[in-house]
């Protein structure tokens, strides 16, 4: 996460009417060569992450991960309970047979992945975090509503306040300032 | 920007396809409509809806209270029928409680963009039938304090495990698990819109707590990215979970050896059933608040309609459930078998239950093969009523039947409930509709940012030629 | 258990005891404690504030018992199973003593647990129990526990004491003297007790004036008349069922409440025991109006009403004399032919048949005459036995214990002479003849005109509000006494406790009148002490020990045909006009005596199923005719008896226009458990009719009285569940039953089966010998502490019984056969119980027990769902604590809940745990007796268990030894030699449950010339 000594411009961020138009101005940046660039939109606008150049999400290795835990939990769990650490005669059936302890295992390979995929979705997302310098513009609050925001990074080696600017505006952005960090 | 159909255009020109969203609303007035509900002054009727759901609520403490203090034979079970209003009340509401991650979850993975008006109340609505739901199979036990401990694999004095080869113990992983997922499912389709809230919120206390929960999403779309995928993916976990929950349930039945639950159709059965109940329940709620909150625009005919159909795909499917039943006892030869269901069920001392059972879940919901009656409110609410009756004569009717005379005939008996039988299941809508009430007070009870991200206007290639809702289609999802 | 029974104050023999450390210690609380235990400390007993000081009491009397040995007692009464060294807190210790009982006597074993009687058995030694005990009796116990006992004397409904009454009583007698005992009367139950007889025989000596009345409500005067009538002196038949292999009753339920039923029930099922092909069984013909159990055994049942019985006689008497050449005399065959033309010519081919079958029986032939039925048919059934030679074989006449009569006879002489003001004072021994007088004997308005009445009684009742004194009676368990059975066999009463209010016996009460201060123990003693050669204390102590005093038993009297008024009182036979009413006793409260006691009032009648209740039993067709149906209420009028409004219950194999009543219930004045249960039919009987009451009108009346049945449903639906076959049926194939109902092969699964190493328990089931007499029922529910439902959770089908006997009817016909099924956990070897508890709550034992762990047990109820026998029961509510669950009516369930009497828990078996609520629970095999067993044979180094040293309580009490009970393991255990017989099958194998409870298949006996009959 950007540290952010205050006083520093962090970032040139301006916003959209439209998604077309924020994604013509991804594509553009993108061409230029901008790295350290984002977007804010009130949804997520379609294949905008292509013209951003972002690459798939790391997530479903985790879910992947955590699915597979779940599951030997669980056949770990019933087989040591049942079959090791107290053993039963229960209806004259075996000590570990496997279809009665399929549906326990299914669930908890559920649970698990699904706590995987939660927390590990936050986790990249390095969320919560409560401020970030990109919420000091000033119309900010309706990233969450009707425009469409980009937010070009400073530390950016292609950026330049000028230049950037004038590349943004081309497309229509409005209200581009810098915030500070 | 799009263009306004009523139905019955449609009706003339069927080469059109009905909107999503009516009455051209762009993304702001979106974002209006639906956070207006909850920025709104409270309105009267809600207040008094609230109360009423309270009051009710409250019987359901007593009733509790009365169970608790004296004991389960407060309730009309007894030898044979051991269990009655409770399972049947518990398997009623986790029924009720498919449609939810069903449309969320299914509808997404199938791409139904039309599910995006009515995911979120219908998760709400999930979420709140399994707590229900979960009243009565932790309070239907003799000494529940101890249930609620040693169902789990907890280390205990005794030193003893849960037996993994109870359909019971099936049923509290599976429920516990399917409540879980869909809160996390639920809460995650929210955070964005919680943002929306905070962002508009004028009150430092909204702000404050609509903050917390946004977690401080701020919509980067390099957080889209893993969101739109983990969604995909809880969408896709969901989705087996969903059928597994009801196979499970139906299998505290299915496994036993007792005349009548003893069949292998359960699995598929229960969760047609389940479906049907759900989206029947979904139908009743968002008919009312539609109405209430004047969504007309949002909630269209085409959502109705759609629901209405599956109502009666799934209905048909539950007739045919019932007929294989019969079928099978015939075809098996099985004699107590056959008693079950040409006898005690056709016209035994439940068979009132039985033909009220046939009619409302089979009968009534024939009557969605006519549009007029399909596209009618009043008919599709009050044939949505009648289904939730039905059902839940459904699972009391397997119940008791079965229960009331098996194998042998010494010890055939009948159940007759008693006042606490029908004050706590009554209750648990009291239960229920609080938690709805506050959910559509103070929460989006729509998805604004999925619904605004179906308009045409959220496509990034769309420069206000296309007419239609389904603009941006052929830009799939990542 | 060496106490003295009576008093911790001033000791007779003037020599002084200490009973304890405590009181060796001499502490306060153990005065106080002593103080307190009689006779007032009673009332608190059923206080549960002073709790502590009970289990202090208790406490005490347990050291006491400890140290037992320490001492010579003052009165010593002997353990049965083994010297008083042994007695060790914990371990129960076992007494012989008896009890008298319709007109007999049955020895008992009572089981102790720290001084407290918890459980009866019957005792092998005696002859009338030879090991049985019947509901009644073992129901007995509770008696004495019963919190609404009458816990001191009163003098005109004031509390009194004992030493003001024994004073009265004692001044009274010394008044009487003077005239002669001139208007003193006594009024007794037909008791059997010598010491009492000695006493009346003393009294009457000293005060020739004094009169002696007996009166029972259910008695055999009529039987005796019989006898006098066919042999010129009154004689008391003793049946010997095991060597009659030709039985005809008539009119008699012999196994449950007349004669000597479980002698009987044991001789009888000794002839229909059935190993293999070719062995025989007796054959048991049954002509009665009301279905009775007896009639339900039978191969044949002819239902006719009772008013009809006698002429079904003669015709068999006459079908004998005349096609057999049955030697009768003249003018009885003359009397007989009377009969001609009379119904039975109709039936002539039932005569014919069951006349051939008696006239041909190759080894003892027996017909038995109902108590009900009149002395003429008795007489007759004694000459037709007389000249079948069955005297001396099946049939013996002893001289009866006390000639004088005890029907209504007796009491109507009584109260003409308190009328005729002849009698100035009263004293009744027990009984309760306020409420169970003849109706047109008034009794009750009599007695009140007597100056001075005492009634000696265990609880309040009718007659104890009526006369001038009430004092408390020890209830057996606490008393010192004796009693002659049937054939004159004797023992002794002995005490198993203290008397718990320190109320007094008959024959104390009888000698105070005399001034005569001796307690119990000395006149039991004086008694056997005279002649009787019991003076020796080895010998004394041997008849205490074995519980039968040797050589009591009376020899048979010749008999020889002295039959001059037969042929009048044959001829002088009531006709059988319209609607007839029949009485007997209430298979839940007796004769009344038993209407406080929660185990019997929850035990469903063993035809009806109806508990807390009694009804008017009619036929199916009957109860069309009057437009009634079950729960209708009828109002029934007699021609010299009164109105009473009964509830109907439509009873298949009832005969037509007759109505089947039971006396005993609907008692006034009863404690809290009977209050307001059933209806009082005595107002209906009358002197004249006390048994039969013919030309009685019956019609319907306004509303309705719901009936609490443990059975809703009475046929078989045509399932393969009791299996039964005639014995042609048999012989052709032996195995019929499992090959109606197979076990599915092995090969159904490939796993390997769970292996048992050492024990495997078993259990197999007789239904050859099963007489559904119940018996079981209430042995379990006394072994395992059992709770009551009461009345409503009988109606919600909740009762708790952990054995319990199915009774189906083959059709809900007029005339339907019947059969008993005792249901025990099938303790299955893959029990579909257990799979299915979440917590594991229920698994198996190494040795095959389906065990229930209560304390795990969170009562999901699933188990009972799954168990196809339906034998599981759960706690709905807190039964075994909640007392208002055994009161009439009671809605359980309400917040204002009301804790079982402390009085109540000293029955409680200690080895058995008390459920809580929300707990399943059921039957264990008696897992606590295995266990005993099994710890005492370790402890004494035996090698493992002989067969048959473990004993189940519902086998241990069976009459029939209908159940057995062992290892598997053991081929040569009874279990196993039962569990080979062919006959053998699985109650619904089909479902491989692979029950450990097996059932041995039913064979009746028919006779081929009636099969279309």
């Amino acid at each position: 996460m950007p540290t952010h000594e205050t006083g520093k411009p962090f970032a040139l961020v301006g916003y959209f009417d439209t998604p077309a138009q924020l994604y013509h101005a991804c594509e553009k940046l993108r061409d230029a060569g901008y790295k350290k660039f984002d977007c804010h939109a009130p949804f997520a606008v379609h294949g905008l992450e292509r013209a951003m150049g972002v690459g798939p999400s790391r997530l479903p290795w985790i879910v992947l991960a955590m699915g597979i835990v779940g599951f030997t939990a669980a056949i770990t769990m019933q087989w040591w309970m049942l079959a090791v650490d107290y053993p039963m005669n229960i209806s004259g059936k075996q000590l570990f047979p496997i279809p009665p302890y399929v549906p326990i295992t299914f669930e908890l390979t559920v649970l698990l992945s699904a706590f995987g995929c939660f927390f590990g979705m936050w986790g990249l997302n390095l969320l919560p975090m409560y401020f970030h310098p990109v919420m000091q513009h000033p119309s900010f609050h309706r990233a969450t509503d009707d425009k469409f925001f980009v937010a070009v990074e400073c530390k950016d080696p292609n950026y330049n306040a000028e230049r950037t600017r004038r590349l943004l505006e081309e497309d229509g952005a409005q209200e581009l300032l810098e915030v500070e960090s | 920007m799009t263009t306004t159909l009523s139905p019955q255009e449609l009706e003339n020109d069927p080469s059109k396809r009905m909107p999503l969203v009516l009455g051209g609303k762009d993304f702001h007035g979106v974002t209006e409509a639906v956070a207006g509900i909850v920025e709104r002054k409270m309105p009267v009727p809600w207040a008094l809806g609230f109360l009423l759901a309270l009051s009710v609520l409250g019987i359901f403490g007593a009733s509790l209270g009365d169970l608790i203090g004296i004991g389960i034979g407060e309730w009309g079970n007894n030898q044979p029928v051991g269990w009655a209003w409770d399972i049947t009340g518990f398997v009623f509401w986790i029924g009720i409680g498919h449609a939810g991650t069903l449309i969320s979850a299914i509808l997404f993975l199938f791409r139904q963009k039309w599910r995006t008006s009515i995911n979120r109340a219908a998760e709400a609505m999930t979420i709140f039938a399994v707590l229900a739901a979960l009243q009565f199979p932790l309070f239907h036990t003799g000494r529940p304090w101890f249930a609620a401990y040693w169902l789990l694999p907890i280390p205990n004095q005794m030193n003893i495990w849960p037996n993994f080869r109870s359909p019971l113990l099936w049923d509290v992983f599976a429920v516990s698990t399917y409540g879980t997922v869909s809160i996390l499912f639920w809460f995650v389709g929210l955070v964005p819109d919680l943002a929306t809230l905070r962002d508009r919120s004028k009150t430092r206390l909204g702000q404050i707590i609509y903050g917390i929960f946004a977690l401080g999403w701020r919509g980067s779309h390099r957080h889209w990215v893993n969101y739109e995928r983990a969604y995909l993916m809880l969408a896709g976990l969901s989705t087996p979970l969903v059928l597994s929950v009801h196979t499970i349930v139906s299998f505290d039945f299915a496994v036993s050896i007792l005349p009548g639950w003893h069949t292998t159709i359960f699995p598929p059965y229960f969760v047609a059933g389940a479906i049907f109940s759900g989206f029947a329940m979904v139908m009743t709620l968002m008919i009312v608040a539609r109405k209430a909150y004047g969504l007309e625009h949002l909630l269209t005919m085409r959502h109705l309609e759609n629901m209405n159909k599956i109502i009666l795909a799934t209905g048909t499917l539950v007739g045919y459930a019932y007929g294989m039943e019969f079928f099978i006892a015939w075809y098996s030869g099985n004699d107590y078998e056959s008693y079950v269901f040409f006898v005690s069920r056709a016209t035994g001392p439940y068979a009132w239950a039985y033909w009220t059972m046939i009619s409302c879940n089979v009968l009534f919901p024939q009557l969605f093969w006519f549009k007029k009656l399909r596209t009618s409110i009043p008919v599709m609410f009050v044939i949505s009523i009648i289904v939730n009756i039905g059902m839940w004569f459904e699972r009391f009717v397997i119940i008791a039947t079965s229960l009331h005379r098996d194998f042998l005939p010494s010890s055939w008996g009948y159940m007759t409930p008693r006042l606490i039988d029908i004050t706590f299941f009554l209750g648990t809508f009291g239960l229920f509709f609080t938690l709805f009430m506050l959910f559509v007070r103070f929460l989006p009870m729509i998805a604004i940012g999925e619904v605004k991200a179906v308009l045409p206007a959220a496509d990034p290639h769309n420069h206000g030629h296309d007419s239609s809702g389904q603009g941006g289609k052929h830009h799939a999802h990542a | 258990m060496k106490r003295a029974p009576y008093t911790f104050g001033t000791d007779q023999t003037g020599k002084q005891y200490w009973r304890s450390l405590d009181e060796l210690a001499e502490t306060p609380e153990f005065k106080a404690a002593v103080e307190r235990e009689f006779p007032d400390g009673a009332a608190e007993l059923i206080d549960p504030v002073s709790r502590r000081s009970f289990l202090n009491l208790m406490g005490s009397s347990a050291a006491l018992a400890g140290l037992a040995a320490c001492r010579r007692p003052e009165e010593k009464i002997l353990p049965y199973a083994h010297q008083p060294e042994s007695m060790i807190p914990g371990n129960p210790d076992h007494y012989a003593t008896v009890v008298p009982f319709l007109g007999t006597a049955v020895g008992l074993i009572v089981e102790s647990h720290a001084g407290r009687p918890t459980k009866i058995e019957g005792n092998p030694l005696h002859p009338e129990s030879l090991g049985a005990a019947n509901i009644y009796i073992q129901a007995s116990v509770l008696d004495m526990y019963d919190v609404d006992r009458s816990t001191s004397p009163q003098e005109a409904g004031k509390p009194s004491t004992w030493a003001k009454a024994l004073e009265t009583l004692t001044a009274r007698g010394a008044a009487l003297k003077g005239k002669q005992g001139a208007g003193l009367a006594i009024l007794t139950e037909a008791h059997r007790s010598p010491t009492l007889q000695k006493a009346l025989n003393d009294l009457t000596a000293q005060l020739p004036g004094a009169k002696v009345y007996r009166y029972e409500p259910h008695h055999r005067d009529s039987v005796r008349e019989g006898a006098r009538l066919a042999f010129g002196k009154v004689l008391d038949p003793v049946l010997a069922l095991d060597k009659a292999s030709v039985v005809v009753s008539l009119d008699s339920d012999f196994l449950q409440t007349e004669y000597s039923p479980l002698k009987n029930a044991r001789g009888f099922a000794a002839r229909r025991k059935l190993a293999k092909p070719g062995d025989t069984l007796s054959r048991l013909y049954s002509a009665e109006s009301r279905y009775s159990i007896t009639g339900a055994n039978a191969d044949h049942r002819l239902r006719i009403k009772s008013s009809e019985v006698g002429a079904f006689a003669f015709a068999l008497a006459r079908q004998l004399a005349t096609a057999h050449g049955v030697a009768l005399p003249a003018d009885v065959v003359s009397a007989l032919d009377g009969f001609k033309g009379t119904q039975f010519e109709t039936k002539k081919k039932w005569v014919a048949a069951v006349a051939k079958d008696l006239a041909n029986a190759e080894d003892g032939a027996l017909l038995v005459a109902g108590w009900n039925q009149p002395a003429s048919v008795h007489a007759v059934v004694n000459l037709i036995n007389q000249a079948l030679g069955a005297v001396g074989t099946t049939v013996s006449f002893v001289k009866p214990f006390d000639e004088s009569a005890e029907g209504p006879a007796s009491l109507a002489a009584l109260t003409e002479s308190i009328t005729k003001k002849e009698v100035d004072t009263l004293v009744i021994l027990g009984g309760n003849p306020v409420f169970s007088a003849p109706a047109d004997v008034g009794f009750a308005a009599a007695l009140q005109s007597v100056p001075f009445s005492a009634h000696l009684s265990l609880f309040h009742d009718e007659t104890c509000s009526k006369v001038t004194w009430h004092l408390n009676r020890t209830h057996f368990l606490e008393e010192w006494s004796d009693a002659r059975s049937e054939d004159g066999t004797a023992a002794i009463v002995q005490p198993l406790i203290a008397p718990l209010f320190a109320g007094r016996t008959d024959a104390e009460v009888v000698r105070a009148l005399l001034g005569d201060t001796r307690k119990a123990y000395e006149l039991v003693r004086a008694t056997w002490a005279e002649g009787q050669g019991l003076a020796a204390e080895n010998v004394w102590r041997k008849a205490l020990h074995q519980g039968v005093i040797a050589g009591t038993t009376s020899v048979a009297e010749v008999v020889a045909v002295a039959a001059p008024d037969l042929a009048k009182a044959i001829s002088g036979l009531p006709k059988s006009d319209g609607f007839e009413v029949t009485f007997a006793p209430d298979s839940h409260a007796l004769d009344g005596r038993f209407a406080n006691n929660g185990w019997l009032q929850e035990m469903p009648d063993p035809m009806s199923k109806i508990t807390w209740d009694n009804a008017a039993q009619i036929s199916p067709s009957t109860a069309t005719k009057l437009g009634v149906r079950d729960g209708d209420l009828l109002s029934i009028k007699t021609q010299k008896g009164g109105t009473v409004k009964v509830a109907v219950a439509v009873q298949p194999g009832q005969a037509d226009e007759s109505v089947a009543l039971t006396f005993g219930q609907g008692r006034s004045v009863v404690g809290r458990v009977g209050v307001g249960v059933g209806f009082d039919t005595y107002p209906l009987r009358s002197s004249a009719e006390h048994g039969i009451a013919t030309g009685a009108q019956v019609q319907k009346v306004e509303g309705r009285h719901q009936l609490a049945r443990t059975q809703e449903h009475h046929v078989m639906e045509g399932r393969p569940i009791v299996l039964e076959t005639d014995l042609k049926g048999f012989t052709a194939q032996p195995d019929f039953a499992q090959k109606r109902a197979p076990n599915p092969p092995a090969s159904l699964t490939v796993l390997p089966d769970w292996k048992y190493e050492g024990h495997k328990w078993g259990m197999v089931i007789d239904l050859n010998s099963c007489i559904g007499c119940n018996a079981c029922m209430v042995a379990c529910q006394s072994e395992n502490n059992i709770p009551l439902v009461g009345r409503e959770g009988v109606i919600r089908s909740r009762e708790m019984h952990w054995i319990r006997v199915d009774r189906y009817y083959a059709d809900m016909a007029d005339d339907p056969a019947t059969v008993f099924q005792p249901l025990p956990c099938m303790q299955c070897e893959n029990a579909p119980c257990e799979t299915v508890c979440p917590v594991a709550a229920t698994t198996h034992s190494p040795e095959g027990l389906n065990d229930m762990a209560y304390n795990r047990c969170v009562g999901t109820r699933y188990c009972a769902n799954n168990c196809p026998y339906k034998v599981r029961r759960f706690n709905y509510f807190n039964y075994a604590k909640d007392f208002s669950a055994i009161k009439k009516g009671a809605q359980i369930g309400t917040f204002f809940k009301e804790d079982l009497p402390e009085i109540r828990k000293m029955q409680f078996n200690p080895d058995v745990t008390v459920r809580s609520r929300g707990v399943m629970e059921k039957c264990t095999y008696c897992t606590q007796r295995i266990t005993e067993v099994k710890l005492a044979n370790k402890r004494d180094g035996k090698p493992g268990i002989k067969d048959g040293e473990i004993r189940t309580a519902c086998q241990q009490t069976c009459p029939t030894e209908a159940i057995h009970f062992g290892d598997l393991n053991d081929p040569k255990s009874d279990v196993s030699i039962h569990a080979q017989q062919p006959r053998d099958y699985s109650l619904l194998a089909e479902l491989n449950t692979r029950p450990r409870t097996t059932y041995l298949a039913k064979v009746r006996n028919p006779n081929a010339e009636l099969e279309t009959a």
